[in-house]
């Protein structure tokens, strides 16, 4: 297999990129360490990387986890704005953690929120998939497109509704849920969403070869003897148990699982046993830097890393069209 | 008969309300710590309406709802018919507009500081006609005032016990130095660890906490449940004052975070804290 060159440079580049931004993320926060001092013993020192790692830890395998599932969804319903939440796993999960606080269950226990938020998203799902079997012979992606806004319309207006019965300072963790927070709470949590996106992530690239064929099209898949049906299902429903559980442990984060797809898409090609792989490294470094940034831009304040993921991501996206559309023209 | 019955009913009641009106002010209280002042002038009788936070004294649970803090039920206003609306917040200021048509008055009073629930005391005192009421309560809390102030200065600046006032701990929701809580906590003889930044409420970074260790740490609003579980998590369980136990989560909120005449207890409450703290 011969490479292109800008593939050779994607590959060669990703464990550069991944050491460089890992050593930022540790180093960079409201007070800087001098990378060289890193190891050396002192204890507001080990106290602030113990928590930075964690961190790396969480935004890391979040981001890896929201890019490889949006690829899945990209490849499935073939259509471009596809991305992790649309199957109503966003809505499903808000709806969760608005109601977790409504009932006061949040405030006892920090286990509550991960729990309500995953409860709900599968239970979007399930709801989206099954209420999109009905057209399920003719175009599946566009019904399950399609079922999936419906429910998250409707997921948003019972959130609406709970919102404006909420007083100000639940408002508060609720919007700061729905903008993103990567500070993981418990240990637990964050192991069980790294085996479920590495095992997640892994399946799917064994089913990378079927990916390939039904990107290609319904009837393309029959012929190859893949039935699209099944292996659709397959493909959304572990991308789908991917961002259900990213999204508990952190809330809603956007832009990574619609962009990051798209550039790697670009630049690797639209082998999907590469592209797996690819996005999982390539998310993670990304949501990395923005959670980096995001923490050390106002000493003392912390801003949204969906803020900086729009900002980061939107103009990069912007430029790599632009100049696409340079090169094909 | 039926009808005679319905009519003289009905002129009864327009009685019954034109007569009330003439005795006494209505006022609608929208803000808890509105609500708190009215009874503290021992005004409660005017009080015909009050938001669903309104919960101290335990009298005023029994007036009738007006809507949610700061945010009038319009129907509910109009049949309570009162002639002034007061709140310290208002989350449409439309609503003064609206009510304008009804002859009814808005107020809108904030309670961001001390000064601001003086000059609301005296406000409530012209309006509710017990000005010299109004003004016997300012004496008193400006008066308590001073003497928390004096015995704070005694304590020489650098000796002035760090406090982390924690509102929220996923993010981490802190008070700045525009939140009157900030200035309570001075008043108490200590000083907030976050009092340097500009903002009366805002998210604060974990990290920064860590390298501004704090000696106590104040959880008012957060469950005891939730705090012995927060305080086990990466970050906060390194904290000096976690290790050292310096944790006090059993302070009633209302009289922090509501700046009316219970805010004097409020401080008083900090200081045994932060005095029981070697």
């Amino acid at each position: 297999m011969t490479l292109s060159r800008k593939e050779t440079i994607g590959w060669l580049l990703l464990p550069v990129l991944l050491f460089s931004v890992i050593v930022f993320s540790l180093c960079a926060g409201s007070l800087w360490i001098n990378p060289i001092e890193l190891f050396t013993q002192d204890d507001l020192k080990n106290s602030l990387i113990d928590l930075r790692l964690i961190r790396c830890a969480t935004a890391f395998i979040i981001g890896g986890g929201l890019a490889v599932s949006g690829t899945a969804y990209q490849a499935v319903l073939k259509n471009p704005l596809a991305e992790p939440y649309i199957l109503g796993i966003s809505g499903g999960a808000s709806l969760g953690v608005a109601l977790a606080i409504l009932l006061g269950v949040a405030a006892i226990s920090s286990f509550a929120i991960p729990l309500f938020a995953f409860v709900f998203a599968l239970i979007a799902l399930v709801v989206v998939l099954s209420i999109s079997r009905g057209g399920l012979g003719g175009v599946y992606s566009e019904n399950i497109l399609l079922s999936g806004i419906i429910i998250g319309t409707i997921c948003s207006s019972c959130l609406m509704f709970i919102i404006s019965n909420l007083g100000s300072n639940d408002l508060n963790s609720i919007t700061w849920w729905m903008l993103g927070y990567l500070q993981a709470a418990d240990m637990n949590l964050l192991a069980t969403t790294w085996i479920v996106t590495i095992g997640g992530t892994i399946i799917l690239v064994a089913y990378g070869r079927h990916a390939n064929v039904i990107a290609l099209g319904e009837e393309m898949a029959y012929n190859m003897g893949i039935s699209p049906l099944k292996t659709a299902l397959i493909l959304l429903g572990i991308a789908s148990l991917i961002s259900a559980v990213a999204v508990s442990l952190s809330g809603i984060i956007g832009f990574v699982g619609l962009i990051v797809p798209h550039i790697m898409r670009q630049i690797f090609g639209a082998d999907h046993r590469k592209l797996f792989v690819l996005n999982l490294f390539y998310g993670g470094i990304f949501l990395l830097f923005c959670d980096t940034i995001a923490r050390s831009i106002l000493v003392v304040q912390e801003i949204p890393v969906g803020v900086i993921t729009a900002f980061v991501g939107g103009p990069f996206f912007i430029w790599m069209l632009n100049r696409r559309g340079r090169i094909n023209g | 008969m039926k009808k005679i019955l319905l009519i003289l009913f009905l002129i009864s009641t327009i009685t019954c309300f034109g007569k009330d009106k003439g005795n006494n002010v209505r006022i609608v209280s929208l803000s808890p710590n509105m609500t708190e002042a009215i009874f503290a002038l021992g005004k409660e009788d005017c009080l015909v309406g009050r938001s669903n936070a309104c919960n101290y004294p335990e009298a005023a649970k029994k007036i009738p709802l007006a809507g949610n803090f700061g945010r009038p039920n319009i129907e509910r206003v109009i049949i309570l018919k009162p002639d002034y609306i007061v709140s310290s917040a208002m989350k449409d200021k439309d609503m003064i507009k609206r009510f304008k048509k009804f002859n009814i008055k808005v107020l809108f009073l904030p309670a961001k500081s001390f000064d601001d629930y003086f000059k609301t005391l005296k406000i409530l005192g012209k309006i509710l006609k017990c000005p010299k009421k109004a003004e016997l309560l300012r004496q008193q809390s400006q008066a308590a005032l001073k003497k928390f102030k004096e015995e704070a200065d005694k304590i020489p600046v650098e000796k002035k016990k760090k406090v982390l006032f924690v509102i929220w701990d996923m993010p981490l929701m802190t008070i700045g130095q525009d939140s009157f809580i900030t200035k309570m906590i001075n008043y108490a003889g200590g000083v907030s660890v976050t009092a340097k930044h500009k903002k009366a409420y805002f998210t604060c970074s974990l990290e920064w906490i860590l390298a501004n260790q704090p000696d106590i740490l104040v959880f008012p609003k957060i469950p005891s449940l939730r705090v012995k579980e927060l305080i086990k998590r990466p970050g906060w369980k390194t904290m000096k004052a976690v290790k050292e136990g310096k944790l006090f989560y059993s302070i009633n909120p209302d009289l922090l975070c509501r700046m009316g005449p219970r805010a004097i207890e409020g401080i008083k409450e900090l200081q045994k804290v932060i005095k029981s703290v070697k």
